[in-house]
């Protein structure tokens, strides 16, 4: 029996990210994944003869430099579109409104009260969700731990509130759980605006604006990115390369093509891994980077776990609600407001709109006029035939229990979507060479995803922090002895940004010192 | 020119009132004067058609605090509450759940619906009896400001830690979870049966502006858990005579100490001079005087009503504009020549003697704030009905029956457009229709009926946008949020100017504490000995 220092189960980025590292501190790893590339839900698949598109994940969200330069990415050749990547809110009958780098910079055209408003708001959003930041990046504190850690995070983030000032932190506390629509609505920002933050607040969550707790979705974005979403040249598939690279280049070694069926326990602790294909392959440290409800549920089984953890694990609510809409075009087509590079469009025109397409998601039905972001390609991308393009659609609110059935779901969705573009862009439907659906059920079964959910499990705050993924194996270890978690459905969520894979990554590596 | 007092209480809500007997038996000279030709707010009762006793707003008694009971002796001044007896949800096949106080009995009728939800209903009720028990001492305590070293704040900071640390790492991280859930989501993690979770899932969302799906509505579901009857913790209540018997009670408590109080007297303005507060004007021009003046309406009606915004900094003012007091329940209280009939429930069933229930899904719920959302009232309303008369016999004469229906959603204008009567007879009939529908005959027997919609409760109790709790109970308006961060120990920047009402913490419903802790907070000001106000019983 071969046998390793730790294997890693999946070859998402954040599996990689811990592989990486580990190798890098001289530990011998070999990762198992179970499809034939690296990325899991961050990559792209060639929809037509010549389109490589973002099947799922189309941006990198909140992949920070260090984190880059930790990984050594840039030497595997992660490069980024050098131009901001603007931000068109699509209107229903009226001109768009452009953000030319999303967040990051002042709005043209717009007035001064507005834009007064806008900035005031995300000068205090970014303030707060910098308080949260502290503790993103590391192993959340657990409750009652008196670490040296916890007390270094937690005085950080008092005294930076300390230095803020009385009102700050007051405001703060107010303002952490509250709906993003009652927080746009304070702000008395422009409308059109208030739909953005809205969007970008609950996409990927079971929330609508109107819910309270719906803006950390906002800061979790804040906290993660510098400023904005960035896509990589040569497509999610480049990105995802780089990382594998960079991993094997670290001494990692992948096997592809090979799901693992079971982690082996022995006496309470961790001595391996079977295949899918009945190979035994031993390690005392399994670093499982899957959805925590898989490698629970199915790898370890229930019989050596206790009931607690078990009945916990159950109740992590997986379903997913955002439905992927991938277009080949045999043209770049036009939106007003779009240039020649990469651009987010996003269709969200008020708090109402995206309320309202909450409401039906909530019984297993399809919103009437759902609300999107999609990326269209930059002119000359080289992902596509030269003058054509993709669109890469994210389509919210659209459960995972269909009641009407995913069947004839994936054909409604698709044409109430395209009718939506085709008001955006005229032709754009007759310009479509390929096109796919890939709705929660579709995710999960192609990426092994229970629930096909952008966060392996929701992301909301009973489930965060010390929570997540439940009580008990909330700082990456899992109740048995040498096995760890990661990925997305482990803190602080999903989102492709690495930082689970880095936290557990040094988890493993203050354990085995 | 009247005769100054040491304070003025405007307002006779049981709040205001609670504030005007501790205060005057310290010995304090208190004047309370309240708009309407009535005491009590929105725990009152009234003869609106002769013979038959309304409770007009509230209906129920759980939460109003043992230990203010004792100290203002109401039991002396009249006050009985009587525990009810049990419940149903009828279910749109013809079936029900039917609730007992019994609990083996109660268990079973989980396990007839779910057998394993009669087992899950053990784990649950342990589980939110710990929550309750947690929060309960947190209610007749002053929250501390978060930002203030000063070291009463610190104290009781250290307190809420101390309380908080307490808890095991698990029952940590499990109250987290449970402040921040949504009812439906906690729920889900216990039961089976449909119908137990939207039997379950009422107390969540009784006078929130949120669906059962909203997350921090399992929360809510303490502030209706916590009470108690007897020491029962969950229990409700009836208080003998309908919810005015309390107010009653208190006034006669307060007027038996010295107290006056002046009705039909609606206060027009608080006086302000150089940032002290020296009385208040009456509507009728009166001017009465004090150096303390407690303000009993909601904290939008005291401040942007009653004192005049150039008194009040800028930054307050916006906040309490902010404040978030959307009103989503109405009140539709029926007299009844006979008792109704419910088909579904066996011949004897002691489920009509206590509240009964016409939605048996959550889902149907969550719709029902989606009209809501929408700016209308539900069309399938979700009921939560009660006839008070089958347990206490002074409301109405022998066979004749009073019916209290709370309707959610319903919200304070129609589309942005405000109620009109029509409207309001039109929410009136769709509660009818709903309870006809289970109740053949139903509508014969309506001698009369008194339908309020947020519009009505705006205007007589002068709740703000009809917000039965005075501001929504949201994690931003808890605590010491409660009204306005920096704000929320009941005073106010103008100086001798406090408020009182359910505005503040520990928040709504008939439970006096609000009232009681700003007494507290007055008399330390004034240098009062303020020991006749008991601290918190901890119930084990
Ligand atoms: C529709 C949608 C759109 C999104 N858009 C964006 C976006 O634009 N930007 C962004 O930043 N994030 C986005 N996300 C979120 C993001 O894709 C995920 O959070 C992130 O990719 C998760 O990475 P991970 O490494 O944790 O897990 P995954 O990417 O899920 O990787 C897990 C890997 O494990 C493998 N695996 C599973 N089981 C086994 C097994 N038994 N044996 C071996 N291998 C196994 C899988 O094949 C997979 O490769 C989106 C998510 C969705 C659903
Ligand atoms: C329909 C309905 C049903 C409810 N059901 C229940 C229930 O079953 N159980 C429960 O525990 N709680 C219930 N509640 C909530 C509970 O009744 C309230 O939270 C509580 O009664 C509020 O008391 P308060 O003293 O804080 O304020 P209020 O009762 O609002 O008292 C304020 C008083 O101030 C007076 N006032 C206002 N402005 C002026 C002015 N300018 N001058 C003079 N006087 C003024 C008002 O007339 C009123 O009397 C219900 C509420 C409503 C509306």
């Amino acid at each position: 029996m071969k046998s390793f220092d730790t294997i890693v189960i999946g070859a998402g980025h954040n599996g990689m990210t811990a592989a990486n590292l580990l190798a890098r501190r001289g530990q011998k790893v070999l990762v198992l994944e179970a499809s034939q590339v690296p990325g899991g839900m961050a990559t792209s698949s060639e929809l037509a003869p010549g389109y490589s598109i973002p099947s799922i994940a189309h941006s990198l969200n909140g992949l920070d430099d260090k984190t880059i330069a930790a990984l050594g990415l840039a030497g595997a050749g992660l490069r980024f579109e050098p131009d901001p990547l603007p931000t068109v809110c699509l209107l229903p009958a009226a001109d768009p409104l452009v953000l030319p780098n999303g967040y990051a910079a002042p709005i043209p055209g717009m007035a001064g009260g507005d834009q007064k408003n806008w900035q005031d708001l995300l000068g205090s959003l970014s303030f707060q969700a910098a308080i949260l930041k502290q503790f993103i990046a590391s192993t959340p504190p657990q409750p009652r731990e008196r670490s040296f850690q916890l007390k270094a995070e937690g005085l950080k983030a008092a005294l930076k509130m300390k230095r803020a000032g009385k009102s700050e932190l007051r405001e703060f506390l107010r303002m952490v759980l509250m709906p993003a629509a009652d927080v746009v609505q304070e702000a008395e920002i422009d409308r059109r605006l208030a739909g953005l933050l809205s969007f970008d607040a609950t996409l990927g969550i079971a929330v609508g604006p109107r819910s309270p707790t719906s803006i950390l979705g906002l800061y979790y974005r804040l906290a993660t990115q510098t400023g904005q979403p960035r896509v990589p040249v040569g497509g999610m598939a480049a990105a995802m390369n780089a990382f594998h690279q960079a991993g094997v280049a670290a001494g990692a070694v992948f096997r592809f093509g090979t799901p693992v069926r079971r982690i082996v326990v022995d006496g309470g602790k961790v001595t391996g891994v079977v295949t899918e294909g009945g190979e035994e392959i031993g390690a005392a440290t399994v670093l499982s980077a899957i959805s925590p409800v898989a490698t629970f549920g199915s790898l370890v089984g229930s019989r050596v776990m206790d009931t607690g953890i078990v009945r916990d694990v159950r109740s992590i609510r997986t379903k997913g609600n955002v439905t992927k809409l991938n277009l080949a075009l045999g043209l770049r087509p036009t939106f007003k407001g779009a240039g020649n590079g990469a651009t987010r469009l996003v269709f969200a025109p008020s708090v109402d709109d995206v309320e309202r397409a909450f409401n039906p998601s909530k019984y297993g039905e399809l919103p009437e006029a759902p609300c999107f972001e999609a990326i269209l390609s930059a002119a000359g991308d080289q992902s596509v035939p030269a003058g054509a393009a993709y669109l890469s659609v994210s389509v919210q609110n659209t459960p995972y229990d269909l009641r009407s059935g995913w069947k004839k779901g994936r054909v409604a969705l698709m044409k109430s979507v395209m009718t939506r573009l085709e008001q955006f862009s005229p032709g754009i439907a007759k310009a479509v060479v390929a096109a796919e659906t890939l709705a929660p059920p579709d995710i999960e079964e192609r990426y092994h995803v229970p629930g096909g959910h952008w966060h392996h499990g929701e992301w909301q705050v009973d489930r965060l922090f010390f929570n997540r993924p439940v009580f008990g194996a909330a700082n990456y270890r899992a109740p048995i002895e040498g096995l760890f978690i990661c990925g997305a459905g482990t803190h602080p969520g999903g989102g492709v940004n690495g930082l689970s894979g880095l936290n557990a990554a040094r988890e493993i590596l203050g354990a085995v010192r | 020119m009247n005769k100054p007092y040491d304070v003025i209480v405007v307002g006779a809500g049981h709040n205001g009132l609670v504030n005007a007997c501790y205060l005057q038996r310290s010995g304090l000279n208190v004047l309370v004067v309240e708009k309407n030709d009535w005491i009590g707010g929105a725990a009152v009762s009234r003869e609106l058609t002769p013979g038959i006793l309304y409770s007009n707003c509230s209906y129920v008694c759980s939460l109003f605090r043992p230990e203010i009971m004792r100290d203002l002796e109401l039991a002396k001044h009249g006050l009985q509450i009587i525990a009810y007896e049990g419940g149903a949800v009828f279910k749109q096949d013809g079936d029900f759940l039917a609730s007992y106080r019994n609990h083996h009995a109660h268990r079973r009728e989980f396990a007839r619906h779910a057998p394993r939800d009669g087992e899950a209903y053990e784990r649950y009720a342990r589980d939110v009896t710990r929550q309750c028990r947690f929060i309960q001492p947190l209610l007749m305590r002053t929250a501390p400001d978060p930002a203030s070293l000063k070291p009463r704040d610190l104290g009781e900071m250290l307190f809420l830690l101390k309380k908080f640390n307490e808890l095991t790492a698990r029952e940590m991280a499990d109250t987290i979870r449970f402040w921040t859930m949504s009812i439906s989501d906690f729920l889900d993690e216990y039961f089976e049966a449909e119908v137990i979770k939207a039997y379950l899932a009422i107390s969540g969302i009784i006078g929130t502006a949120l669906g059962p799906m909203s997350p921090g509505t399992a929360y809510v579901l303490l502030h209706h858990y916590m009470g108690e009857v007897d020491g029962n913790v969950g229990a409700w209540g009836y208080a003998r005579g309908g919810m005015g018997a309390i107010t009653r009670a208190l006034s006669s408590s307060f007027l038996a100490s010295g107290g006056t109080i002046l009705t039909d007297a609606q206060v027009s303005k608080v006086l302000v001079r150089n940032g002290r507060t020296t009385g208040v004007v009456l509507e009728n021009g009166d001017e009465h005087l004090a150096t303390t003046v407690v303000s009993n309406a909601d904290v939008k009606r005291t401040f942007l009503k009653l004192v005049e915004e150039p008194e009040l900094p800028g930054d307050f003012v916006r906040q309490v504009r902010n404040f978030k007091m959307r009103g989503s329940s109405g009140k539709v209280n029926i007299a009844l020549d006979s008792l109704p009939e419910f088909p579904a429930l066996p011949k004897g069933s002691p489920c009509i003697r206590g509240d009964m229930h016409f939605t048996d899904t959550v889902e149907r719920m969550e719709r029902g704030y989606d009209d809501w959302k929408a700016g209308t009232w539900s069309a399938d309303p979700f009921l939560d009905m009660m006839i008070p008369t089958t347990i206490d016999p002074t409301m109405a004469p022998p066979g004749q029956h009073f019916m209290s229906c709370f309707v959610q959603y319903c919200p304070p204008k129609i589309r942005n457009a405000d109620w009109t009567d029509a409207d309001r007879d039109a929410f009136g009939q769709t509660v009818i229709n709903q309870i006809a529908d289970y109740s053949p005959g139903f509508k014969d027997r309506i001698i009369h009926m008194e339908v309020r919609t947020p519009r009505e409760l705006e205007a007589e109790v002068g709740l703000t946008e009809g917000n039965i709790f005075q501001g929504e109970l949201t994690f931003d308006q808890l605590l010491f949020n409660r009204p306005i961060p920096g704000y929320a120990q009941y005073r106010s920047p103008i100086a001798g100017l406090y408020i009182c009402g359910s505005s503040t913490h520990p928040g709504g419903g008939v439970m006096g504490a609000p009232g009681r802790n700003a007494a507290i907070e007055i008399m330390r000001d004034l240098k009062r000995n303020a020991s006749h106000a008991s601290p918190a019983h901890e119930i084990l």
